[in-house]
């Protein structure tokens, strides 16, 4: 500190000793003076505000009550209030001569203004325009000041007076903005056609704010009618271009396309954007092109935007132009929008591919279905999973994939399986209720297979092995299939209702004989050699024969399996039966079967005398009667058996109770000394007028029982009356004379155990 | 026939003025109160028919009107609030806490009164 004091040196080095006293007393003085004409200068000038104030805010009041009345007078008012009003009028018309009311008349007006509406308000601005207020404000757009300007400006403004427009317009170009600013609304709101004058005339630039400043006023003038925007697209004011485009845009003016397309290569980026959007909003397709030169000279804001714009407007033909921009890109904004945009184009082109899991397709390893689980796999089933084109991860690859030729294939792949998904959605559902879930819906194909064919196929031909079920191809594909070759199977699938198309299919559907025993089940004879048995060989030819021409053979016919209790196909099988000659079939069938019971006979084995016998009525019955009623039934056999009954009387000497194997025993002696009185005796059968031995033909495919009816050999010179009596006797006689007769016999056996049962 | 009497709280002069002219012209005794503390001083003495009141007022808001009127008073008089548009929050408060009417600035008089005379038939 000491040494910055004695550091400090100077021509002028004053101490309390040399100071001056008067310069002191001066100098206290003058700041004194100061202060005093500082203060009173606040006092005098504050106080001429307040007195200003007070002033207006007198004017105000006494202002307010006469502008209420002016605003609410009627011509309806009473005479008083007419009186009244003029002088009003009168006294309000010299208080104007001072220029303080005026001015706060205006200012009145003009706030009385923001806070009414309606009529009130309208006669607020006839009271301006009436009192001459206007007057003022247009001396004052002369003023070199330009917030007097400014302030004029403003006035004329929102008191709409229409006729200060050529005043005010010629502000538009001001080199202060503030003014420049208040003039464009001004011009622009005070008349309809002011928004042409600023479009034309503008030379500045027009800020956003102001931008959107001038399209509210626009929106809120009366009976404005837009003017052709696009005629501005050509004006060298950028800003011009772009607040035009923004007004054809808003007043969808979609007459100026080709400008609008042309102005997407503008240098200025604002003006780009601007003119895309117009784009999108008017649908321009044909802009896509114009869109795609301009997109590398863009930035990034009008690259999304074009993208954005061909995935709106674009077809398949711009996919190219995107993988190109998606391979090229070096951001990856846009690379990623190019591809999100080939998805618009053609949705699921591009697959997720980042951070999924591969897996395996675990093959013939799935669990048993718990119940809960079915309906979920019916409803899988019922879909068909298409095959999707998955997209190379290379992208260099694309172009190959989305080769046009290679998208119609596709395409029209995905349309057949679509078809065919329809398909079998519409009848698969509810056959596949019933259905392996894990095969395709095609259960319903075995409805057009007979019954006849099913049990044939069960009984006396083995199951091939084979990966498809007899109801339809199974598709649990474990290797993946390709498309057209799933296609093909999927449909060949469906084909199958059609029996034309499937020699083989038609051949098991048609006609089938594999119902003749004789043919597979004699193990004393070979299977090959049934199949040579020349005999055997001429029924084949038979019914092949018959297969082709039923028409022919169904005209020949002779209905003769109205007769037989013989197991016939249904259906369109049954045809093909009838026009068989059973006669010869027959008669051929009974010489073989002679011969197998001979030899059967010969070897003594139970099970083939039963094969040849047939199967005794009487075992059914057993399974589900007490022992009370085998004791019955047993009884029966004796009245009613023949030789079947012979084989199924030994069996019963198994029978748990012993009264049943007791009462069997008895009656099997009984039943074969009875065949054996009845083999005595050779009576002569007919077989479809083919005479044969009846001990010699047991009932082994047939029934063989049946007889002419009397009537059919009847004299017809017999008399009515002796035919009517013969007729009423003989059911009695007939069941007496043919006890073997085993329908009316089971009948009678039906009664009887009715009857035991019910009393 | 006796006027009914409206207390209008206005805290703009010269709206207030040009209301209260058009209110006087109805036949209605209007006491002009230009904030809150006005209002609440007149409600300890007097009971209005009507109150025509503006939402933002000094010391005592509108909504706090309505609120002091229905949950202090317990006084069903019917309130008419006077709001700048697109205030609506402010309106609906004044909803919920009772108040009987709204109408938005700028004030068409004709309406005003419409709804004044409304809500009084109401009562």
């Amino acid at each position: 500190m000491y040494k910055v004091l004695s550091t400090y040196t100077g021509p002028l080095q004053w101490n309390t000793t040399t100071v001056p006293e008067d310069l002191l007393w001066y100098m206290t003085a003058t700041f004194l003076f100061l202060t005093l004409a500082y203060l009173s200068s606040v006092f005098y000038f504050r106080n001429r505000i307040n007195n200003k104030t007070s002033r207006e805010a007198g004017r105000k009041k006494e202002l307010a009550p006469m502008i209420s009345k002016f605003l609410f007078y009627t011509e309806e008012d009473p005479l008083e209030a007419r009186q009244e009003y003029v002088q009003l009028k009168i006294q309000i018309r010299q208080l104007l001569k001072d220029g303080l009311t005026r001015t706060v008349l205006s200012e009145v007006l003009r706030d009385l203004k923001k806070d009414v509406s309606g009529s009130a308000r309208k006669e607020l601005l006839n009271l301006y325009s009436d009192l001459g207020l206007q007057e003022n404000a247009i001396k004052r757009l002369r003023s070199s000041k330009w917030q007097v300007l400014s302030g004029a400006i403003l006035e004329l403004t929102q008191m709409e007076i229409k006729e200060a427009y050529g005043l005010i317009k010629k502000h538009i170009n001001h080199r202060r903005s503030v003014v420049r600013k208040q003039a464009q609304i001004a011009t622009v709101s005070l008349k309809n056609e002011g928004i042409n004058y600023f479009l034309d005339s503008n030379r500045y630039p027009i800020s956003e704010w102001q931008q959107l400043k001038l399209l509210d006023v626009i929106r809120h003038l009366e009976g404005f009618e837009p003017p052709k925007f696009k005629n501005w697209l050509t004006s060298k004011n950028t800003d011009v271009v772009l607040f035009a485009l923004r007004l054809i845009k808003y007043y969808k003016q979609n007459d100026a396309a080709k400008a609008i397309i042309r102005l997407v290569n503008h240098k200025n980026q604002h003006i780009r954007i601007e003119a895309i959007q117009c784009i999108r909003e008017f649908n321009l397709q044909e802009a896509v092109d114009t869109l795609k030169k301009a997109f590398s000279k863009g930035n990034e804001e009008v690259k999304l935007l074009i993208l954005d714009s061909i995935g709106l407007l674009g077809d398949l033909s711009d996919i190219h132009f995107l993988q190109n921009i998606a391979n090229n890109s070096s951001t990856h904004i846009i690379s990623g929008k190019a591809l999100s945009v080939i998805n618009t184009l053609k949705p699921e082109t591009i697959l997720p591919d980042e951070g999924i899991e591969t897996t395996k397709e675990i093959i013939n390893t799935a669990p048993q279905d718990k119940p809960e689980n079915m309906k979920q796999k019916e409803k899988e089933a019922l879909s068909v999973h298409l095959p999707k084109p998955d997209l190379p991860k290379n992208p260099e690859q694309w172009e190959d994939f989305l080769d046009p030729d290679f998208e119609d294939e596709l395409i029209f792949s995905q349309c057949c399986l679509e078809e065919f998904r329809d398909l079998i959605q519409e009848i698969g559902e509810p056959l596949l209720k019933s259905g392996d879930p894990g095969t395709l819906p095609l259960d319903f194909l075995p409805l057009v297979i007979s019954e006849a064919k099913e049990e044939i196929q069960e009984t006396a031909t083995p199951k091939q092995p084979t990966t498809e079920n007899s109801s339809g191809p199974t598709y649990n594909c474990d290797y993946p299939l390709h498309a057209e070759e799933r296609i093909t199977r999927e449909i060949e699938a469906l084909l199958e209702i059609e029996i034309e198309g499937k020699p083989e299919q038609e051949e098991d559907d048609a006609f089938n004989l594999n119902f003749l025993p004789i043919l597979v089940d004699d193990p004393g004879i070979p299977e090959e050699e049934d199949m040579g048995d020349p005999d055997l060989r001429s029924i084949e030819v038979i019914a092949e024969t018959l297969r082709y021409k039923v028409p022919e053979a169904f005209d020949r016919a002779d209905k003769p399996t109205e007769n037989y209790s013989l197991q016939v196909p249904p259906e369109e099988s049954f045809e093909a039966v009838k026009a068989i000659d059973w006669s010869a079939i027959a008669s051929k069938n009974l010489e073989v079967s002679m011969e197998k019971k001979e030899k059967a006979v010969i070897s003594g084995k139970l099970e083939d005398q039963e094969e040849l016998y047939g199967f005794s009525i009487f075992q059914e019955l057993f399974r589900t009667a007490d022992t009370e009623s085998k004791l019955i039934l047993l009884d029966e056999v004796l009245a009613v058996g023949d030789e079947k009954e012979v084989y199924f009387l030994k069996t019963l000497s198994d029978d748990p109770s012993e009264l049943v194997q007791k009462k069997a025993s008895k009656i099997l002696a009984d039943l074969s000394k009875q065949l054996e009185q009845q083999k005595s005796k050779e009576e002569p059968v007919v077989v479809s007028g083919a005479r044969v031995n009846e001990q010699a033909v047991p009932d082994v495919l047939f029934e063989l029982s049946f007889e002419p009816e009397e009537d059919c050999f009847r004299d017809p010179d017999e008399d009515e009356p002796e035919l009517i009596a013969r007729r009423s006797k003989q059911p009695v006689e007939k069941k007496a004379e043919n006890p073997g007769n085993f329908l009316g016999n089971f009948i009678s056996l039906t009664h009887k155990i009715l009857e035991k049962v019910y009393g | 026939m006796v006027k009914k009497h409206l207390l209008l709280a206005e805290d703009d002069e010269l709206l207030a003025s040009l209301l209260e002219y058009r209110l006087k012209l109805a036949g209605f005794e209007v006491i002009l109160a230009q904030d809150g503390k006005e209002v609440k001083e007149y409600l300890s003495k007097e009971t209005p028919d009507i109150i025509v009141s503006d939402i933002m007022m000094p010391y005592f808001s509108g909504i706090e009107l309505v609120d002091f009127l229905r949950n202090t008073l317990h006084s069903q008089i019917p309130v008419i609030v006077i709001s700048t548009a697109g205030n609506e929050e402010n309106v609906l408060s004044a909803f919920e806490l009772g108040a009987n009417d709204f109408i938005a600035k700028p004030v068409n008089p004709s309406e005003l009164l419409v709804r004044v005379n409304r809500e009084l038939n109401k009562a």
